[in-house]
């Protein structure tokens, strides 16, 4: 199975779960994705999450000085983001709890 | 690519999107950091095609289709954009626009030289190679300039430039094309022979000269009106002229290898010739 596809369906929760442990830019979230193990993530797939749930109010928004270059815009999640994180996260570990289910019973 | 230069096709595959500048906001920031974050690794390897990360962005912000509908009227160079997108999934395609950039200097350095070639063909007359010093000198600082102008990362205006000058320079080349006639292409072979000679000339040596030609029979007795030939069968004649000499036309016009020719002194005193002075029989003009 091509695990890019199911990474679509789940990449707003990874992103919301990376902003849920602290605060982060752009660049430094699709990192942490892939440090996660999510090592197929695309750079303008997470950009465009980004900017997708920054619109639906669900990231708050500040710019930062940096050592390294530029300032930095940084995402965190707000309250709606939180309440969105923790709707989606029941809704996967739903899922997961039953998918397997479904796998054990296929195994068995 | 430069940073600024994939930020500019990433925004014109994006478009008239509803909401551009939301969607491209972070675009600079995520480039700057790509690139201090691997120096001297070209964009494209690392995010791939400019296209491919603007639908990829589009996508990802959900809004594609709605951004679709809101494009109005054909956009060539966006159309021209998707389709190279789609393209690059075909392995052929890939590698051929993977390798035509490694042609990039080669061209800039034909760019120079076609561009010498045009300007000193409209300022001379055509040719298709540097012929004098000068020609070279053109030459030289035209491909340096090209090559220097294609190494240079430029804004809008100068790749506006760059394409007028490419234009120009493939203009330069087809005309070239066209004007060179390849050999294998000819279907005749053609003979190159001197032009036939009509008259051969007796002018003899340059202190002596040859007027007139006084043949004589074996036995001495003057000859008149014979007509002389070479071995090709062109009339011999000679130059009176040029040794103080004219032609006595008051008979009519004189067959110039009929010898001994009427001819006359400059000061109208007539030769002395052995011939009587009556006026030879008619006859047809044979010289040719």
């Amino acid at each position: 199975m091509d695990s890019s596809q199911l990474l679509k369906g789940v990449l707003d929760l990874a992103v919301l779960a990376v902003l849920d442990e602290r605060d982060g830019y752009g660049y430094d979230v699709v990192r942490r994705l892939r440090e996660a193990g999510l090592v197929e993530v695309g750079d303008a797939s997470v950009y465009g999450t980004l900017r997708r749930l920054y619109k639906a109010g669900a990231l708050t928004s500040y710019v930062m000085a940096s050592d390294e270059g530029p300032h930095r815009k940084y995402y965190g999640l707000n309250e709606t983001g939180r309440s969105m994180y923790a709707a989606q996260a029941r809704t996967w570990n739903s899922f997961v709890a039953t998918m397997a289910s479904l796998l054990k019973e296929g195994r068995g | 690519m430069t940073p600024a230069q994939y930020a500019r096709a990433v925004r014109e595959v994006v478009g008239d999107h509803p909401d551009r500048e939301e969607l491209l906001e972070d675009l600079d920031d995520h480039l700057a950091e790509i690139a201090a974050e691997s120096p001297g690794l070209p964009l494209e390897d690392r995010l791939g095609p400019p296209a491919a990360y603007a639908e990829e962005l589009m996508a990802a912000y959900g809004s594609r289709a709605q951004s679709r509908r809101a494009r109005r009227g054909f956009r060539p160079r966006a159309w021209a954009t998707g389709a190279h997108t789609a393209l690059l999934r075909h392995g052929p395609y890939r590698s051929l626009a993977t390798f035509l950039p490694e042609l990039r200097p080669g061209w800039w350095v034909l760019r120079g030289y076609l561009l010498a070639m045009l300007l000193l063909s409209l300022y001379g007359y055509g040719r298709a190679v540097p012929e004098n010093p000068a020609d070279w000198a053109v030459v030289v600082a035209l491909v340096w300039a090209s090559v220097w102008f294609g190494r240079r990362r430029g804004g809008r205006p100068a790749s506006l430039f760059a394409g007028g000058l490419n234009a120009l320079a493939a203009l330069a080349l087809f005309a070239g094309l066209i004007a060179v006639k390849p050999l294998d292409a000819d279907p005749a072979p053609v003979a190159y022979a001197a032009a036939p000679v009509a008259n051969v000339i007796v002018t003899g040596s340059e202190s002596v000269g040859v007027a007139n030609i006084r043949p004589y029979a074996k036995d001495g007795t003057p000859l008149a009106d014979v007509y002389l030939y070479d071995q090709d069968g062109n009339p011999v004649i000679t130059d009176p002229e040029s040794h103080g000499y004219t032609v006595d036309r008051s008979c009519g016009e004189p067959v110039l290898n009929r010898y001994p020719l009427p001819l006359k002194k400059e000061s109208f005193e007539p030769e002395p010739s052995p011939t009587p002075a009556a006026c030879p029989t008619p006859s047809p003009d044979r010289t040719k």
